[in-house]
C-alpha cells in the first residue's frame, strides 16, 4: 500500500500540469524551462494576462542564458533601478 | 490593422510593464549588486564609463525613429504616427543628459576625453544596434519597449544620497541619477498613457515586448560586465 502512495501522487501532479499547460501554455513553458519556478503562485492578474500574451517569439526570447531566473531571482524583486 | 482590444480589459502599459517586471528580476538583482558592492567607487567609474556609451545614442536613436516614421511604408500605422509624435515631445526632455554623465565622470576623477575616447564594448553597440534594426528595417515603435525599459524604473533621490554617503562619496558625482530621480517617474507614466491611448496591435505589442525583453537581456550582461570589469581594472 505504502508503494502505491507515491504512483497516485505522481499521477495526481501530472494531470495537474496537463491542467495547468491547457489553460496556461506560456506559463507551463515557461515553467518547463526553469524560468518560472514550478508551482510558483503569487503572479498577479495582470502578470498572468502578461505570460500568456507572450507570442512564440517572445518565449524564445525569455528563455536565454541571461533571462533563466528559476528559483534564483525569479521570487526576487528588486527595485533599485537599473541604468538612468 | 486593428486595435488590440483584450479580453481581460489590461491596459497596454500594464501588459508592458508586467513583461519588464516579472523577466527584469535578474537585472534588478545584477543593480542591487552593483548598488550595495564594498568597491562601489570602482565599480562606478566603469559605469560611467560604460553608461555614457549608450546614453549619448539615446537621443539620436529617438531622432532616428521618428525620422523613420515618415516613411511612405508607414504612413498608415497609427500607432507609429503617434509614437512619432510622443518622440517629437520627448526628444527635446531627453537633449543633453548624457552631458552630466561626463560632468558625473569628472566629480570621479575621470577625464571627459577619456571618458569620450574609450572604445565602446560590443555589448553596448549591441544594444543600440538592434534597435536601429529595428527603426531603419522593420517598425520603429520598437523604441517604445527600450524606451520603458530603461527609464522604468529610476533610483530614488533617497536611494541615491544613502549610497553616496555609504561610499563617503559627494552627491555631485551622482548629478545624473538625481535628475533621472526627479524626471523619469513622470516620464513613465507619460509612455504608459501613450501606451494605452495608441492603436496597438497585437503585432505591436509583441515587437514592444521583444525590444523590452533583449534591452533586459543585454543590460543584465552589461551590468554584470560593468561589475567584473571594475573589479580588474
Amino acid at each position: 500500500m505504502t508503494k502505491k502512495a507515491p504512483a497516485k501522487k505522481a499521477a495526481v501532479k501530472k494531470s495537474a500540469v496537463k491542467t495547468a499547460a491547457a489553460t496556461s501554455p506560456n506559463l507551463a513553458t515557461l515553467t518547463k524551462a526553469g524560468v518560472v519556478p514550478v508551482g510558483y503562485s503569487l503572479l498577479s492578474p495582470s502578470e498572468k494576462t502578461a505570460i500568456e500574451s507572450l507570442s512564440k517569439s517572445e518565449i524564445a526570447a525569455i528563455i536565454g542564458t541571461k533571462t533563466k531566473l528559476g528559483r534564483k531571482f525569479f521570487p526576487k524583486h528588486a527595485a533599485h533601478g537599473m541604468v538612468y | 490593422m486593428t486595435a488590440a482590444v483584450l479580453d481581460s480589459g489590461v491596459r497596454n502599459s500594464e501588459i508592458v510593464r508586467a513583461k519588464i517586471e516579472l523577466f527584469g528580476r535578474r537585472l534588478g538583482q545584477t543593480a542591487y549588486t552593483f548598488w550595495t558592492h564594498p568597491e562601489f567607487p570602482r565599480l562606478y567609474r566603469e559605469y560611467i564609463y560604460q553608461s555614457h556609451s549608450i546614453i549619448r545614442a539615446s537621443v539620436p536613436l529617438m531622432q532616428a525613429a521618428e525620422l523613420a516614421s515618415h516613411l511612405p511604408q508607414h504612413q498608415n500605422d497609427a500607432a507609429l504616427q503617434g509614437f512619432a509624435k510622443y518622440l517629437r515631445h520627448h526628444i527635446p526632455e531627453e537633449t543633453g543628459h548624457h552631458e552630466w554623465i561626463l560632468d558625473d565622470g569628472e566629480a570621479m576623477g575621470l577625464s571627459r576625453q577619456a571618458i569620450l575616447k574609450r572604445l565602446p564594448k560590443e555589448s553596448a553597440t549591441q544594444l543600440v544596434g538592434v534597435q536601429y534594426y529595428w527603426i531603419h528595417h522593420y517598425n520603429p515603435i520598437a523604441l517604445a519597449g527600450f524606451i520603458a525599459t530603461m527609464e522604468g524604473s529610476p533610483p530614488t533621490a533617497e536611494f541615491i544620497d544613502k549610497v553616496a554617503k555609504r561610499n563617503r562619496l559627494p552627491l555631485k558625482c551622482f548629478s545624473s541619477f538625481v535628475y533621472h530621480a526627479k524626471i523619469d517617474p513622470q516620464h513613465k507614466r507619460d509612455l504608459d498613457d501613450l501606451l494605452d491611448s495608441l492603436p496597438l496591435t497585437p503585432e505591436h505589442l509583441e515587437l514592444i515586448g521583444l525590444s523590452s525583453l533583449r534591452t533586459i537581456r543585454m543590460m543584465t550582461g552589461i551590468m554584470e560586465d560593468i561589475i567584473e570589469s571594475g573589479l580588474a581594472s
